[in-house]
């Protein structure tokens, strides 16, 4: 029999309002946040007074209703805020704030729940072990012996990253001893005098600092960005097709976005351990598309293609990872990989995934955004999507080589192409480009539709097929840059997703030691702040 | 004001052509673009709009039959809206 959870009241209704921390780089945007909120809350926005890179949302906030700038660092008056606000929750859906969010909420709304370690990646991977749910070896690094250590009893590759990272800033992938020895090299110099992986904090939750430079600004490479705070190691964690007959254009990774209205998603226990749990924490999976080299996004899926046994597998572990971790309100982003083992659990975010609520709402009759909100106000989640059509969201990498971008076609000729129902961003010709960017470093991002799996996936091969030919690239030489590779890959026709650079063209540098992301995760975010 | 009209001024905010359906959001369009684009049409047209407005109507031909619902309320009442 199921056992009865702990809900928490949620309340509807006039007078009933919700503080939503603002920051860059959020999963949902402030005009996103008011349409979420209608007849359900209302907003009152929070910005951060110390971050001049907020002003432009600030104003968008103000147009849209209240918005208040408070020092972040300051936790009282954070908490002053929220109580003349009158706030029945305090949500946000930006990744660096998901911890002040998590305390503002319990300190000035009352919910005694969701005491979650958001901003400490090495702890929230060391409940998931000790709770069963993960069987990924991570360890502190307080300084190089322990890397060493770590090395030698996991092996090679293996993943480095601050404990409070986002977005991949400054993740490691280590491939051999050589890798080891430029990442500590590296990481002694940028910290010499002080202890290694070690900076001061910023901010309350977590928040990472300004002087860290966003990879779009060129220092994705990780030498000019600082460790914010610790650094831990983890295993890397070896994937598999999701199913044999899964078709090359649905990577091995992706995500379980997971609704829970005040209850422990562990809380029923119905006889076959899902029912219950569909009912009340719903779960959306999203497929990926393969990651161009190294590690850079390339697309997102609605509906997953996933095989329904798998997707239950996704949403079972992402349910239990968050109970594992104490998530008990709101809503989560559950990054997962498929392995032979079973999904193992990449990493979990306090917010849904960037790009999801418009992709579901492109797809389907849902709004994710809306139940997310409601589900910070402590409402029990509806989350049934009655699938219209099959969308992507197509991300285009430059190829590995390109430094430049020399020609681009027009946004009226991208949106002509069959699927294409909206150009929401295009590089322009001069642009640089450098993989070492990572997932920000994208030259043009679509939205494609299809009736169903089979034709979405001839439309979006179809799109970078045309991207690909159409848009010019130069390595640093000013030699013009061809690369087929990741579309070869895409169709199933070529080896695994490692591009080569064009003929005559430098290698990419440091192309084993490669400060990027070992594995998916959700850098997308931040391109949301664009909008 | 027409729906072609409105797609004229999405699509020189926008930089790109524009169809009377295109959503706003959809072809590049930001949110504080969509504070330029209402500053565009209270300067043009005279009619005050919010940017939630923007956001619920996010093509030309939506935006446009709004922006004149908006701007018949606001001369029968005397006032900007």
């Amino acid at each position: 029999m199921a056992q009865r959870p702990h809900v928490w009241p949620g309340r509807r209704g006039d007078g009933v309002r919700v503080v939503v921390l603002v920051g860059p780089g959020g999963s949902l945007t402030p005009t996103d946040l008011a349409l979420a909120c209608k007849g359900l809350a209302e907003p009152r926005f929070l910005l951060d007074s110390r971050d001049p890179a907020s002003e432009p949302l600030y104003e968008v906030c103000r147009a849209l209703g209240s918005a208040e700038r408070v020092d972040f660092a300051d936790p009282a008056a954070c908490l002053a805020a929220v109580r003349e606000a009158g706030a029945d929750a305090v949500t946000t859906f930006t990744e660096q704030l998901c911890a002040l969010a998590a305390v503002l909420d319990r300190e000035g709304c009352g919910y005694d729940g969701n005491h979650v370690a958001w901003g400490r990646k090495d702890l929230q991977r060391h409940a998931l072990r000790r709770a069963g749910v993960s069987g990924v070896r991570s360890a502190p690094l307080p300084d190089a012996g322990a890397l060493r250590a770590f090395a030698a009893e996991v092996g090679f590759p293996f993943v480095v990253k601050p404990v409070d990272g986002f977005a991949s800033r400054d993740t490691w992938q280590l491939n051999a001893p050589a890798d080891m020895d430029e990442f500590i090299e590296a990481e002694t110099a940028r910290h010499s005098g002080g202890d290694f992986g070690r900076d001061a904090r910023t901010g309350p939750g977590g928040e990472a600092g300004a002087r860290h430079g966003s990879a779009g600004q060129g220092s994705g490479g990780g030498g000019a960005g600082g460790w914010s705070q610790g650094l831990y190691a983890e295993e890397f964690i070896a994937g598999r097709p999701a199913a044999a007959s899964m078709p090359s254009w649905v990577a091995d990774y992706g995500s379980a976005d997971v609704l829970l209205g005040g209850v422990r998603p562990d809380a029923y226990t119905g006889p076959d351990g899902h029912a219950a749990h569909d009912a009340h924490a719903p779960a959306l999976i999203t497929s990926r598309s393969p990651l161009a080299w190294p590690f850079r996004e390339t697309g997102m899926i609605l509906p997953s293609p996933l095989p329904e046994d798998e997707q239950r597998a996704y949403a079972a572990v992402a349910r239990r990872a968050l109970a594992a971790v104490g998530a008990t309100k709101g809503a989560f982003h559950v990054e997962l990989k498929s392995t032979a083992a079973g999904p193992e659990v990449i990493e979990i975010n306090g917010r849904i995934g960037g790009f999801l609520a418009r992709l579901l709402r492109l797809a389907s009759d849902a709004d994710l955004g809306r139940q997310a909100v409601a589900c910070a106000l402590g409402h029990t989640p509806v989350l049934e999507p009655r699938w219209r059509r099959c969308v992507a969201l197509v991300v285009h990498q430059p190829p590995p080589a390109a430094r430049r971008v020399t020609a681009v076609p027009t946004r009226a000729a991208l949106a002509a192409l069959p699927g294409v129902i909206g150009v929401d961003m295009l590089a322009a010709p001069g642009d640089q480009v450098h993989w070492r960017y990572g997932t920000l470093g994208m030259t043009a991002r679509l939205w494609v539709v299809g009736d169903d799996h089979a034709q979405l996936r001839e439309r979006f091969a179809g799109v970078t097929e045309f991207l690909v030919d159409r848009i010019g690239y130069a390595d640093g030489a000013g030699r013009p840059v061809r690369d087929r590779t990741w579309l070869e890959a895409l169709a199933g026709s070529g080896p695994a997703p490692r591009a080569v650079p064009a003929p005559g063209a430098p290698p990419p540098a440091s192309a084993t030691a490669v400060p990027a992301r070992p594995v998916a995760d959700d850098q997308t975010t931040v391109m949301e702040a664009e909008r | 004001m027409t729906g072609g009209e409105m797609a004229e001024l999405f699509a020189r905010l926008l930089e790109t052509d524009i169809e009377p359906e295109d959503n706003f959001f959809d072809m590049g369009g930001t949110s504080v673009l969509a504070l330029r684009l209402l500053a565009e049409i209270e300067r043009t047209w005279g009619t005050a709009l919010e940017l939630i407005d923007v956001v619920e109507h996010p093509t030309p031909e939506l935006l446009a039959a709004y922006a004149a619902r908006a701007g018949e309320q606001a001369d029968s009442t005397g006032g900007a809206r």
